[in-house]
Order: C-alpha cells, then structure tokens, then sequence
C-alpha cells in the first residue's frame, strides 16, 4: 500500500525583482515586477508503506520545497499530493499527528527553556499517551545520548545537540511518515554515523515511512535502497540505488598496474585514458566489454596488477546532475 | 475535561517562557504608563482653564488610568511577532505542522504579557487611590458584570483586528508602514488621544462607529462608570457587531494568506 502518492505536483513561486541600485528601488516602487519560479515543475512518485527513500539533487533542485507540500506547509501550485490518505494542505490534526518534518535549522524547540519543557508541550497538543510517552522518550534520550542536557536552557545548546533535540521532539508521537530534510548537516562524524543508525532503527521499527534528502552521499547509499533525482524541479531518476549504475554508467574503470613502461597512445586503443602516471593507469572502458578489454591488456603487457571496479556512486550522479542541465 | 486540561498544560508553557522576559514586560509597561503621565499633564493644566467642557481634574485622572490599564491589558499588540517572527522569519512553519492552532498559539503567547500589564497598571491604581486621589469606578453589580463583558470584548476584538493587521506580511514585504499608521488611527479614535465624548460631534461619531473605540474607550467608559446601564448595552451591542465583522474576515484572511505563504528562511 503506498503512503505517499505525488501526481504532477507542481509549485510556482512569485518573487518580486528588484532592480539594483537606488533607481531601481524606486522603480520597484512604483511598479513591481515579478519574477515566476518554477521550483517544483511536474513531479510524481509513489512511495510504500516502510520504505525509506533517498531524495537527492543539487542546491535548488526543489527538495526543500517538495517536503514542504508534502507535510502540509506549502499550498502547491498544481497537482495531487496523497499522504496516508490526507490531503496534505488541508492540515488536518489527525494527519499532523502521523507525520514529522525535521529540517536542519527549523527550530521547533522553545529557545528560552530546557528542551524537556518542549518535550512535554509536544505531549500535551500530539495528546500522547503518558505512559507511551516516557517510554518514548526514554528510548530517544538513550539513543541519541542526551540525558545530561535535557534541563539546559536551548539557546546554550551546540549545533549538533540541539539537532538531536529537535529530532526527539520531532518523534515523540512516533510518526507514521518522516521528512528528513538534511539532519545530518552541521553534524560531527560520529554523530552522523549515529544518526544514520538511528533513522534506520527507526524506519525498522516502527515500519515507518521516510523521505530523506542530503548532500552526503554516505547516508544515503547506507540508507536508502531506492533513489529520486531531482534537478530544476523534475524527476530525472526514480529507482533503485544500485541500478542507477546500469542505468546511468555505461562504463566500468579499470586500474592497471604495470611491470615496464608503456606509451600512452598504445593504451588510448582501449578506452579512455583517465590518468596515467607509471605505474599505474586508470582507463575507463565500455561496461559490456570491460571483461574482454581487461584480457586483451593482460595478454598484450606485463601486468603487476589489474582491478575493474564499478565507479564510484558519488561520480555517476554528479554525471546526472551534468547531463540533463 | 480532557481537552482543558491540556490547553491548561499548553497555556502554563507559554507563561513560563514569558516569565522569562518579566524584565522587557516592565519596559513594554513604560510606554502606557509614560503616555498616561503626559496625557495627565496635559488635562491637569487644561481643566484648570475650565475649557474641559465641565469635566475636572479627577475625570480624567481616573479615566487615563483606566486607560493605562485597558492599554496594557485589553489591548493587543500581537501584529509585529505575527509578521516579523511568523510570517517573515518563517517561525509559523513549525507551528502550522503540529496539530494546534496558530490562533491559539498566539492568543497563549500574548495573553501572559497582558496578564503582566495588567498586574503592574492595577498596582498603579492601587498605590494613586490610596496615597492620592480616589479613582472613580462603576459602583453597581450590573455595571460591573457588563463592564467585565465590555472588556473581555474589548480583547477579542483588539485580538482580531491585530491578527489581520499582522496577516498583511503574506503579501506585503514590509508591514511597517501599516502598523504605524494602524498606531495613529487607534490613538486618535481609541480614545487615548482624548475622550471621545470630549471631541467634536462628527469626530465623535466617526470615533464610535470605527472598531477602535471597541477596542478600549468602551471598556474603560464601562469601567469608569461613565456610561449609564441603556448606553453600555448599546455599547456592547456595537462590540458584538464589531465581532461579527471580524471573525469571518480573519478567517477569510487567514485562509488566502497560508496559500501564498512561502515558508521562507528555513
Ligand atoms: N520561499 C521562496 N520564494 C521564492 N523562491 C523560492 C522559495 N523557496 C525556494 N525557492 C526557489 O525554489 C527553488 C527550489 O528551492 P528548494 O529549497 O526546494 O531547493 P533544494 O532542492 O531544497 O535545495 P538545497 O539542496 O539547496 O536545499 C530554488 O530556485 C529557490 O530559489
Ligand atoms: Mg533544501
């Protein structure tokens, strides 16, 4: 059963132009110009109950922007959003008590009180059950290692405990469906990985259904099975992870270590010469006949070593990214 | 029950962090409590000159103190935090994604602040009836009760009305201008600049059939006792149509504004 249906969702900001220099304030003055964005062109996908998908694109591709129809903030421009049955715009508190949507400096927390002050208001207006909720809580506060600064006033909180804070508040009402808008940015190593475990507990068990986006390609090639690409507000990819490489790297790399010195036009026969300083090479070659090339040079060089490899996920969705501007 | 319950749980979070500002809620209380000396000022040198239309000096002591007290706490002064913080800073999203109404959310953030106001203009009063002059009230149980009611419409009224004054940032980029002119208007015909039954007749008639004297001259007419038991229900009658106007308009308002609110700055 699918909790996320999206059809042809689309959102066009209006931003007024400013023309720069103290003419064009006046100018804007009088007459405002405004300027269409299309941050969301036309943008469907569906997602199940339990799965948790990466979302990825570059710096303004229209992530940010998708999430927030999905949750329910932004009023879209045109198209269906279905969530867990509810249209998302219309707020409605039942849907709001099964979603979160955790941004990474969206600030839920009261700034002025400890966080466990925010804790117990979210349990008050999600009405949690009492008793599942110190049960909740507890398990948070464990997980993400908070117990010491539950009673600190928020605003002397670093970066990265008040992102675990805002995480805790962001659960306690054990959300069916997730948003992940970068939550692990600003986060130390440790604490990334720590996260990133978290989140796939979570998704785990509670079978709960997320969307995660981030610039890291770590969390989503540890997290998410499925990808969406997204670049100037569409779709350019929908499926899995590891078949983005079928999909989008017709090529394989070979690495080859030599015993004597070779010319590099001799090599230039075989592939793509990527780099080549003695003694090793890296030559890119047609994934189909990678196998039948590497045999060819074994047999026509002396050969210290030799590896194919699949290249690297980060290289072939930047290739994407480039591809389709 | 329930329900209450939790509102009241809510509503002690909101109290506690405002707690945490009891020093800025003072420096706020100046600004009521320095137009009240200066309007004082002011009438104590004009009654003198018996131009006053027959009204003394403890007139109007009385009625700007009750003054200090309905704009400390009837009056709301919610619009700047809706349009800067909620609107413009993007604060509103977080709100809008729990299932607990902004309105509410912002009638709980206001609503301590005004509890403090009011706390520091009845010590106020307390201290100048005692060590100066006697301070004329509504001496009745009707008049209080209606009093009571003016006031409590009074808020809501004031309540709604900055509501929309601040649900203007969804489409302006700046609320500035409007919320000073909104600032003048209400001192002219709220009756803080001088009472309403003190000016010209056609001001007079404009001042009572604009929302602002709604907002706290009728509150402060019903405290003071200056309206007879027929006038503070006709008074009142004015309110309630005032409040009719206004909560459909903020709800129309409300609803066009979230369509084209953009959730900037997060
Ligand atoms: N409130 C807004 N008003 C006007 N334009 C906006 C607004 N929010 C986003 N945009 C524009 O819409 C486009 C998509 O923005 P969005 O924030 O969705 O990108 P993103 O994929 O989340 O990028 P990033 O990786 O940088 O977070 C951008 O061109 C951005 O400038
Ligand atoms: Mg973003």
């Amino acid at each position: 059963m699918s909790a996320i249906r999206v059809q042809d969702l689309q959102k066009t900001f209006s931003v007024a132009k400013k023309n720069p220099g103290l003419r064009g304030t006046l100018k804007s003055f009088v007459v405002r110009e405004y300027t269409k964005v299309e941050a969301v062109r036309s943008v469907s996908f569906s997602i199940d109950e339990g799965e948790l998908v990466g979302f990825i694109g570059p710096n303004g591709a229209g992530k940010t922007t998708t999430l927030k129809m999905l949750s329910g903030l932004l009023y879209p421009t045109s198209g269906k959003t279905d969530v867990l049955g509810f249209t998302p715009f219309e707020r409605k508190h039942e849907f709001l008590k099964q979603i979160s949507l955790v941004m990474g400096q969206k600030n839920q927390l009261w700034w002025d009180l400890p966080a466990i002050d925010t804790f117990s208001l979210n349990k008050e207006i999600y009405e949690i059950d009492a008793k599942q909720f110190k049960i909740t809580l507890d398990e948070l506060i464990e997980l993400l290692d908070v117990s010491d600064i539950l009673h600190t006033q928020v605003r002397k909180l670093s970066l990265g405990q008040r992102m675990k804070m805002e995480l805790i508040a962001a659960l306690l009402h054990q959300p069916k469906v997730l948003f992940l808008d970068e939550p692990t940015i600003g986060l130390d190593v440790v604490m990334q990985q720590k996260m990133r475990s978290f989140v796939k507990e979570y998704n785990r068990k509670y079978n709960a259904t997320i969307i995660l986006t981030s610039h890291y390609m770590d969390d989503v090639k540890e997290l998410c099975k499925r990808i969406i690409i997204i670049d100037h507000g569409s779709v350019l990819y929908d499926g899995l992870l590891s078949d983005i490489v079928h999909t989008y790297a017709p090529h394989k790399s070979l690495t080859i270590q030599f015993e004597k010195k070779v010319k590099q036009e001799e090599l230039s026969k075989f592939g793509i010469v990527e780099s080549y300083t003695f003694p090793t090479a890296v030559l890119r070659v047609k994934r189909a006949s990678a196998l039948k090339t590497a045999s060819q040079i074994l047999n026509e060089f002396d050969i210290a070593d030799l590896n194919i490899e699949e290249p690297k996920i980060e290289d072939i969705i930047r290739d994407v990214f480039e591809q389709k501007k | 029950m329930h329900k209450i319950g939790r509102f009241y749980h809510v509503f002690l979070t909101y109290l506690k962090d405002a707690l945490e500002y009891r020093s800025k809620a003072l420096v706020y209380f100046m600004y009521p409590l320095v137009s009240t000396t200066v309007m004082l000022i002011f009438w104590y040198a004009a009654s003198s000159t018996h131009a006053t239309g027959g009204y003394n000096f403890s007139f109007f002591l009385s009625y700007y103190l009750w003054m200090m007290l309905a704009g400390s706490a009837l009056m709301c002064y919610a619009e700047d935090a809706i349009a800067r913080y909620g609107i413009y800073r993007g604060d509103l999203s977080a709100q809008l994604l729990r299932p607990f109404s902004w309105m509410t959310h912002v009638l709980f953030a206001e609503v301590p602040w005004r509890v403090m106001g009011g706390v520091y203009s009845v010590l106020i009063m307390v201290g100048v009836s005692i060590f100066l002059f006697p301070i004329q009230h509504n001496t009745t149980v009707v008049g209080w009760t209606l009093a009571i009611i003016a006031a409590a419409l009074g808020f809501t009224i004031s309540f709604l009305y900055k509501f929309i004054l601040g649900s203007s940032a969804f489409w302006l980029t700046n609320t500035r201008g409007l919320t000073s002119l909104s600032d003048i208007i209400i001192m002219l015909f709220a009756g803080q600049l001088m009472p309403i039954r003190l000016m010209p007749p056609l001001f007079r008639s404009i001042a009572l059939s604009l929302p602002f004297s709604s907002m706290v001259y009728i509150p402060v007419a019903a405290l003071q006792g200056t309206l007879g038991t027929i006038e503070l229900l006709r008074a009142i009658g004015i309110q309630l149509l005032w409040l009719c106007l206004l909560i459909p308009l903020q709800q129309f308002i409300w609803r066009r504004g979230l369509r084209v609110y953009t959730g900037v700055g997060q």
